[in-house]
């Protein structure tokens, strides 16, 4: 009996919470139905009652093959995160995002270390130790995630789904040479981006100005830590956001309409935050403004009107603004060309 | 040789897989429960793996072809299940479907060979 309830057991919690009970009631009495028939074949058979019953239990539940296989058929559906259509793409892009990662983590090790900025060198190595585990498994779970969402979601894994029937008329054109995506575009842009990603986690300790002023080593970082560090889970979000999209770009293959348009609205958040970081004048570092004034025998920026640090400000969203409607133009004209 | 044999096995598994849910409805005209089937099945000959034709029935069910229902009144609650309307009118195209390729194949097999390669 404790067999039995083992195997069931074993079966149901394989099973959506809602159906356990119906089955598991069916199971039992199917095993017992089973054992029954058995019985009435072992009764000519000599050997002891007890061991007989345990000897057919076993028979009976190795007829019903293993839990989880019969799990699997009560289920019916696939079972899979990503099938077997994208997961050459997802073990590609897991490489190169891992790969990625952890270089520019190392990168940023080996800068730290050189400009002393981030405190002792042990103290560096270490921190790159326990960034390389969190940001590895971070970089892993999001790959994992949006290749999830493609396999669910993509609109011709549905139609695999629900068995339509294929039509040879509905085969997308092949696509015209500037249409085509070639998977070195979203790639190289998706290393582009971690490496950005681990770079932008490091800012207050890059970016600035680094000197050598025999003996010591100089550096005076462009924004205030503080600020920035605000900003970071906001940049970080809007990278993400941006590798999401070239990693659907690589799935993809092709441009569409519909991905040019998605690529276009995924370049709203950043335009945002660019415009939100870059008003802010606390963003920037004083600091690093005087120094080069210093270096320029200028005590004073007075052929400015504007203090120099919101000037950069503004010359930085001027960029983002125009970089963002040079892209509106291409989607749009992309937009044109397809209503022909 | 073991390879061959287990090709063969393979291939003769696959063979029935096909009819197995034409050998399950047409037992289902009638009210059976899980072992009632595998047991009236084997009466035919037709040998099914219990761990495949539970989940089977359920999936039918879902599939709308069959209504189940409990009965309690026996020496333990068993599931029932019957063909429904829908159920009927499939198992009736799939034995017409079969018929019709029983005497597609019947032909083909019996064929000269000659014919075959022209």
């Amino acid at each position: 009996m404790d067999l039995i309830d083992r195997y069931i057991y074993a079966v149901t919690r394989r099973l959506p919470t809602e159906q356990r009970s119906d089955i598991e009631k069916e199971l039992r009495g199917l095993i017992e139905d089973m054992l029954a028939a058995s019985a009435d074949l072992a009764t000519k058979s000599a050997s002891g009652p007890a061991s007989d019953q345990t000897n057919a239990t076993i028979r009976v539940l190795k007829d019903l093959g293993h839990p989880a296989l019969l799990a699997a058929r009560y289920r019916g559906s696939s079972q899979h995160l990503i099938g077997p259509e994208i997961y050459f793409l997802y073990t590609m892009v897991m490489k190169i995002v891992l790969l990625a990662t952890g270089g520019g983590l190392l990168i940023a090790m080996i800068v730290s270390l050189i400009t002393g900025a981030g405190g002792n060198p042990f103290t560096i190595i270490l921190e790159t130790l326990g960034s390389l585990i969190s940001g590895l498994a971070a970089a892993f779970g999001w790959v994992t995630l949006v290749f999830a969402a493609i396999e669910r979601f993509s609109p011709e894994k549905i139609k695999l789904d629900r068995d339509d029937i294929f039509d040879p008329l509905d085969l997308p054109e092949i696509p015209a040479k500037k249409d085509r995506i070639h998977p070195s575009d979203p790639i190289a842009s998706m290393i582009f981006m971690l490496i950005a990603m681990v770079v932008a986690s490091f800012v207050p300790r890059f970016v600035g100005i680094f000197w050598l002023d025999d003996p010591a080593s100089n550096f005076i970082p462009l924004f205030n830590s503080a600020v920035f560090m605000m900003y970071l889970p906001f940049i970080l979000a809007t990278m993400a956001i941006t590798l999401t999209r070239e990693i659907g770009k690589l799935v993809s293959g092709r441009w569409t309409l519909g991905l040019a348009l998605l690529s276009l609205g995924v370049e709203i958040p950043s335009l945002i935050l660019t415009i939100v970081m870059m008003s802010n004048k606390d963003l920037f570092n004083d600091a690093i403004f005087t120094q080069i004034f210093a270096w320029l025998h200028q005590s004073d920026p007075f052929y400015f009107d504007l203090p120099m640090k919101i000037l950069v400000g503004r010359i930085v969203i001027g960029l983002g603004v125009f970089g963002f409607v040079v892209e509106a133009v291409k989607t749009f004209v992309f937009w044109i060309k397809r209503a022909d | 040789m073991t390879d061959q044999k287990l090709l063969f096995e393979n291939l003769v598994s696959e063979l029935r897989r096909g009819s197995l849910i034409l050998s399950v409805l047409a037992l289902l005209r009638q009210p059976q429960y899980g072992y009632s089937l595998i047991s009236g099945l084997e009466a035919f000959g037709i040998a099914i793996e219990a761990g495949t034709l539970y989940p089977l029935l359920r999936r039918l069910e879902k599939q709308g072809l069959l209504s189940s229902e409990w009965a309690i009144d026996q020496v333990r609650p068993r599931r029932y299940y019957v063909l429904n309307e829908l159920g009927k009118q499939t198992l009736t195209h799939l034995s017409d479907e079969w018929q019709r390729m029983n005497k597609a194949m019947d032909q083909l097999i019996q064929a000269p060979s000659s014919e075959q390669g022209g």
